[in-house]
């Protein structure tokens, strides 16, 4: 009997392992630091000055914090700052070095989509043509994350060392508001993340499964090339 | 070849037709499945093993990528050229770089891959150890002394923190009593001298007056508690580099520790102890110490957080290593190093 013949469809190595890799320690990372930083944060939780002290919040819920008291919460923070620096910098360069940053840094020409995009994304607009592994909204979101990213890092080491890096505090407007900017861009990076976790719901396992193992079966951005075994996708 | 035409960027060309091409420009893919298209903004050239070639199993996907790499990359020009009809249009900068758009394409050798792929995560794994609870404390330990290394490497001895105007000082009432057991120890201020020992040649006790006579600093600075606030304060005593020269200290010694009137003691490098503005501090505000604030003695460093700045100083040691109990709340799981 002969074996019939292989069924060929398509799949696209859409994710290097190092983004693969970097994604979900930055993942874990930023649980960690978000987690003990609204402990070492509700230690003080104030932009101003220490007296007449202004409380912003009643306090955080202990069971979102991590460390369970302030030097606890410091060892998590002091420790995951780290992993969270190397794997933004590790992702940074390789995605330089391999050229994949092309695919994913938002650029001036990529202007031009983002409205539409957030017309089918949000009015039920028309769905644009997807002509690349990402769109134009997805090229801004992922370059905003890693640009926030960025900023929480220098923005950390004003905070952790504001005599040592006095200059870049200066940058930043000073001590009291490098915390300030360190705690809106923690809230930044939170806001990129119930987006994020929505829109890989809504596209499904495939989509999951690509920054598992790097492979996408059939990406809709693949669609209509000239393969006589795929089957057209809705 | 109907696709052969000066096109615009948004036309595809068959696979046929480019296995065609394949075979004539470079003679030796037929093998080799091509598939070719492009958006506005980038362009991809897919790789298909053939059917023969899969079953020889003789190239796995990311065999065949590296293998033919520049033999595509001949064949990416090539297309480029007979699609656009001039070799011209093959210049670097009318399209990118091929090499970060070639794609290996093929569901048959996928599954193996993927397993492979996902077992390249495993190292991601290795942080289920601070989940595990008998090593997350020592693993959080090791975090935060790694930190403290980083920490000395990247201590600048030279590089002062910052001072402030005479206007930028908060007045004195909102300068924080911070304490942790009782905010005034009962020191007797008339027969106070601090004990000196360890790796120093003029071991004693030294009196107040002592220290005063030592030349005297006054410094606007930033004091930062480990909690996040800070304030700014007028600060005045000797450099602790000054005292530990009048005792002659150990050039070699590598450590002041002291002891305070309450349990409180503390431990600093020597870069740390030996800094320009790290001070034996006896004013404040240009006035003598109030009890509150240490009276009659205490480190004022605005390279290091409040909890290093011990008050109520009563004895202080040269050493040349670390005794155990080190600083009392690093022995707690704050910093021992404590530096900002």
């Amino acid at each position: 009997m002969v074996p019939a013949p292989p069924r060929r469809g398509r799949a696209v190595y859409e994710h290097p392992w190092f983004v693969r890799l970097c994604h979900w320690t930055n993942a874990i990372a930023l649980s960690v630091l978000v987690a003990s930083g609204l402990l070492i944060f509700s230690a003080f939780p104030s932009f101003g000055p220490k007296i007449p002290q202004r409380d912003l919040i009643g306090g955080v819920p202990l069971l979102l914090t991590l460390g369970g008291w302030l030097g606890g919460a410091l060892q998590w923070h002091f420790t995951f700052m780290w992993l969270f620096a190397a794997g933004g910098l590790v992702y940074v360069a390789a995605q330089c070095a391999s050229g994949h940053v092309r695919r994913v840094l938002f650029s001036r020409r990529d202007i031009p989509a983002v409205w539409p995009m957030v017309r089918h994304y949000f009015l039920f607009g028309p769905k644009p043509a997807v002509t690349g592994q990402y769109n134009a909204l997805q090229k801004l979101a992922y370059t905003s994350a890693v640009l926030l990213g960025a900023l929480q890092l220098s923005t950390g080491l004003v905070l952790y060392k504001p005599s040592q890096f006095s200059a870049l505090g200066v940058v930043f407007g000073g001590y009291h508001r490098a915390r300030l900017v360190h705690f809106l861009g923690m809230c930044g990076l939170l806001a990129f993340v119930p987006g994020h976790l929505i829109m890989v719901a809504l596209h499904g396992w495939d989509n999951f499964q690509s920054m598992l193992t790097g492979w996408k079966m059939s990406p809709a951005y693949d669609r209509g090339h000239a393969d006589p075994d795929q089957k057209p996708i809705k | 070849m109907p696709a052969l035409r000066a096109a615009p960027l948004s036309m595809e060309i068959e696979v046929q037709a480019l296995r065609g091409i394949a075979k004539a420009v470079v003679g030796e893919l037929p093998e080799i499945f091509v598939a070719f298209h492009h958006g506005p903004q980038e362009a991809v050239l897919e790789l298909l093993a053939a059917p023969e070639l899969r079953q020889r199993r003789a190239l796995p996907g990311k065999k065949l990528f590296t293998e033919r790499r520049n033999r595509t990359r001949h064949l990416w020009r090539a297309i480029i050229a007979a699609a656009h009809g001039s070799p011209a249009q093959t210049r670097p900068g009318n399209f990118p770089a091929p090499s970060g758009y070639l794609r290996i394409v093929d569901r048959e050798f996928s599954r193996a891959t993927t397993r492979r792929e996902l077992l390249k995560l495993s190292p991601v794994l290795l942080l289920g150890a601070f989940a595990v609870p008998s090593w997350q404390d020592r693993l959080l330990s090791a975090g935060v002394r790694w930190s403290d290394a980083a920490s000395g490497a990247m201590f600048r001895s030279r590089h002062p923190a910052p001072v402030f105007e005479n206007g930028d000082v908060v007045p004195f009432e909102h300068f924080p009593y911070n304490y942790f057991d009782v905010v005034d120890p009962g020191v007797n201020l008339d027969a106070w001298a601090l004990r000196v020992g360890g790796a120093v040649r003029r071991p004693g006790a030294y009196r107040l007056d002592q220290i005063q006579a030592l030349p005297r600093v006054r410094q606007n600075t930033r004091h930062i508690c480990v909690e996040g606030w800070d304030v700014i304060g007028r600060f005045g005593g000797a450099r602790l580099a000054d005292f530990l020269d009048l005792v002659g200290a150990d050039p070699a010694a590598a450590f002041v520790t002291v002891t305070c009137a309450d349990t409180y003691y503390e431990s600093l490098d020597m870069a740390t102890a030996r800094h320009a503005q790290s001070l034996l501090c006896y004013e404040m505000y240009d006035l003598p110490l109030d009890r509150g604030h240490g009276a009659p003695l205490r480190l004022q460093m605005p390279i290091t957080l409040g909890y290093k700045q011990a008050k109520y100083l009563m004895t202080l040691d040269v050493q040349h290593v670390l005794p155990a109990k080190r600083s009392y709340w690093g022995d707690q799981g704050y910093s021992w190093y404590g530096g900002v």
